[in-house]
């Protein structure tokens, strides 16, 4: 009689501690659950606000490739009629939040800009000497940094060059 | 108490990220900078400007060029030694170079998760020493995490794919990465992978590739315009990312063209690029990349004392193997199929992330969510499936509707379950069906009958019909014998994709002579209560159109059934206002307040159609979810 309330005693035990067990385990997939919701909505959020990002980056190399065209159009009407095209093509974007980053004559900034070469002058270092790609920012966020040469830093300072 | 996240970290030579398991998914922790070309991963690289600023990730990369002496790439090939990098006076070692990097993912994480992170598995290449791997586990100490363990990258990857879970086999892991190639040979056997052998080259990736396509591209073009476009700035970049946004294209198409106009100017005037590259040509730019890949390869069979036939389990890490000749020399040399199904950017943080739900707590014996692979549901009138529970839907789950007879005095329905993505009841697969007999007569569409689908978290499913004005109930449990092979899943999803077209047809179809049907029924039954309030002449013209919609439903020409149908439909709305007409006169002359009755049409059918003949779905028959 004694074994078999012993037995029962030990059923009752290993089932409240896997009931605890489950018990828990649900919890943390409730509060896993109602985190990934609230996660979920503020993804939705960005996603609203950032919905045109990846097609308004697409077009921005037919934004290039126009005002590249401009400076070689001979005729002057052509010229003044892509350049309307331009302008045009600009101003919707902006509408949807794209904005050219200033470049040229600003110092360097690694979260707008990036360098790809570097001259001896004797502008103050890390000046932008010129642009080689423009870089546009969507809203807040910098979705292509401006390409940009810089004005090299005159004194040494140590170090080495751990590339 | 919430429990604590662990997450998982991919601390690469030349890119890291983060992972982090979310709501029983592994999900990549996005980099506060934004995405770059490649994927979610950023740069290992860590900068310190002159004027003392640290820069970790894109950020330090754009200022590279411009800033070499503060610029620190790679230092994970120096983990584990002595070196010291000295940077504007301070001193730095490995760990703490690392530490930065890892740091960048602790706050991304939390800024993701909205909660503090200071847990982490970190990854590490197989042949890591006690030295490098104390480093390791040093860098994360100084960023601020408990490192609970450190994981083999080939480790992690094969968890991705879910090769820890059963079986014994031999593992190959082909790491190529942007810079690096390593190749693992591990043995899984008793929950645990052992390293057989590694071998590698440091100095082999996907930028050796970009680099070959840039130079084809300038050798093109000045073979054809005589000008070399490697000596102006502007150009060289345009034609990089030209080179690598069409390395990435042809792992998907076979060819892509390469446009660049006002490439470059001389006396002439502007000059263009425009030329087409193919996949063979891409392949045979780097073929010799390729064959470089060979030598690591026989190199770890043969310090594993084993050969290609040994292997079972290939897997693929790094973009470069997203590439599909890649994919194939890998195939053709081990003579077996790659896996398939995990981004090989991600697999390795992905497989530290699930190492670090297990060790949380999070995922105890591997219970992954399960899903029903095909749509289930019952056939309805006119032989046309109705869904309960769509296809995709995470289990267990329940879900009920409410039905009702199709005919008058009806006293039995036969509950058919059925299985795919067709519309018709034919064309799906039947897993059964019963009876639910003993309904009280009444005329159609008045009892409800609430059909329940329940699936238990094994897969099993319990289907149940319920007369709710008796309370009778017949069930029946549908078993995992019944259920389908994958290979079969598949074809009935891709043969659902083929007859789509026709399928929403013969639904259609099937929906007009339905409501058709019904509509017939409804005006004959509410003719004889509109007698004495509409004339006689309207009288005559509701006979006139039932008669017509009856003889077309003799036919089998929908459009004619659909003209007579509108022709009813219109009738009766005439009918049903010059009622209403009447009823507010003379309620206007004794009182107001009486509540307008139901119209009549409340045929409650699956589906009924409206006065403007769209489709509506009877309020009685709302699903009802619990």
């Amino acid at each position: 009689m004694t074994e078999e309330l012993e037995l029962l005693k030990k059923d009752l035990e290993e089932k409240a501690r896997l009931a605890d067990e489950r018990y828990n385990r649900l919890r943390y997939l409730q509060a896993d659950f109602d985190n990934y919701r609230k996660w979920n909505e503020k993804e939705k959020e960005a996603i609203v606000e950032f919905a045109n990002e990846n097609l308004i980056k697409d077009l921005l190399v037919i934004l290039d490739d126009m005002e590249r065209a401009l400076p070689s159009l001979e005729q002057e009407k052509n010229k003044e009629g892509i350049a309307m095209v331009w302008k045009k093509f600009l101003k919707i974007l902006s509408g949807y939040g794209l904005q050219p980053i200033e470049c040229t004559g600003k110092k360097f900034d690694p979260n707008y800009h990036e360098v790809l070469g570097r001259e001896p002058c004797d502008q103050e270092p890390d000046t932008i000497l010129n642009e080689i790609g423009r870089g546009y920012r969507l809203k807040s966020k910098v979705i292509r940094p401006s390409k940009v040469v810089v004005a090299e830093h005159t004194k040494k300072d140590e170090g080495e060059d751990n590339g | 108490m919430g429990k604590e996240k662990i997450i998982g970290i991919d601390l690469g030579t030349s890119n890291s990220e983060g992972a982090v398991m979310l709501g029983g998914k592994p999900t990549i922790i996005p980099s506060a900078e934004g995405a770059t070309v490649a994927g979610k991963m950023f740069p290992s690289y860590v900068a310190f400007t002159p004027d003392g600023q640290l820069l970790v990730g894109e950020p330090a990369r754009r200022q590279a060029v411009s800033n070499p002496e503060g610029t620190v790439t790679a230092a994970k090939r120096k983990m584990g030694t002595d070196h010291v990098y000295r940077i504007y006076g301070k001193e730095y070692t490995p760990q703490q170079i690392s530490s930065f990097l890892l740091q960048k993912i602790k706050r991304d994480a939390e800024a993701f998760l909205g909660e503090p992170i200071t847990k982490a598995v970190i990854t590490v290449p197989a042949y890591f020493n006690d030295n490098q791997r104390t480093a390791t586990k040093d860098a994360g100490k100084i960023a601020g995490l408990d490192v609970v363990r450190l994981v083999n990258e080939p480790t992690a990857a094969s968890m991705a794919y879910g090769l820890d879970r059963s079986g014994e086999y031999k593992i190959l892991v082909f790491d190529l990465g942007g810079g690096t190639l390593d190749v693992t040979i591990m043995e899984f056997g008793g929950g645990t992978f052992t390293v057989l052998a590694t071998s590698g080259d440091t100095q082999l990736g996907g930028t050796d590739m970009d680099t070959a396509i840039f130079e084809w591209i300038a050798d093109e073009f000045k073979k054809l315009e005589g000008i070399d476009l490697r000596s102006d700035k502007m150009a060289v970049n345009r034609v990089k990312e030209a080179a690598e946004k069409a390395k990435i294209e042809l792992s998907t198409v076979l060819d892509t063209e390469i446009n660049m106009p006002y490439v470059s100017a001389t006396q002439a005037g502007p000059k263009h690029l425009s030329m087409k590259l193919t996949r063979a040509k891409l392949e045979q730019l780097i073929e010799p990349i390729i064959r470089r890949c060979i030598q690591p390869f026989e190199q770890a069979l043969k310090d594993a004392k084993l050969t290609k036939n040994d292997i079972q389990k290939v897997i693929l890490v790094g973009g470069p193997t997203r590439m599909p000749v890649v994919q194939k020399f890998i195939e053709d040399h081990v003579g077996r199929k790659v896996e398939r199904g995990i981004d090989p950017m991600e697999c390795v943080a992905i497989g530290a992330a699930i190492q670090g739900a297990i060790l949380g707590g999070e995922i105890t014996d591997m219970v992954l969510l399960d899903v029903t692979p095909l749509t289930l549901g019952i056939e309805t009138l006119g032989g046309v499936r109705t869904t309960l529970i769509e296809r995709n839907t995470t289990i267990p789950t329940k879900k009920s509707q409410i039905f009702s007879t199709a005919a008058d005095l009806q006293t039995a329905v036969t509950i058919h379950v059925l299985q795919g993505e067709r519309p018709m009841a034919a064309d799906n697969v039947s897993l059964g069906q019963f009876n639910l007999v003993g309904i009280p007569t009444a005329p159609r569409g008045v009892p409800q009958i609430e059909v329940s689908f329940d699936i238990d978290a094994s897969g099993i499913i319990n289907v149940s019909a319920k007369d709710l004005g008796t309370g009778k109930e017949q069930k029946m449990t549908i078993t995992a014998s019944t259920k389908l092979a994958e290979a079969d899943v598949k074809k009935m999803v891709s043969e659902a994709k083929q007859y789509e077209e026709q399928d929403k047809q013969r639904k259609e179809e099937v929906e007009v002579r339905n409501s058709a049907d019904s509509l017939v029924y409804a005006a004959e039954k509410t003719k004889s209560d509109l007698a004495g309030k509409i004339s006689s002449d309207l009288i005559d013209k509701v006979n006139a159109a039932i008669v017509g919609v009856k003889a077309a439903l003799e036919g089998k020409d929908t459009a004619k059934i659909k003209a007579e149908l509108e022709k009813l439909q219109n009738v009766m709305g005439e009918a049903g206002s010059a009622v209403y007409q009447e009823t507010a006169r003379q309620q206007a002359r004794s009182q107001a307040g009486a509540p307008p009755g139901n119209d009549g049409d409340g045929s409650p059918r699956q589906e009924t159609t409206g006065p403007g003949g769209e489709k509506v779905v009877d309020a009685d028959f709302k699903v009802k979810e619990d």
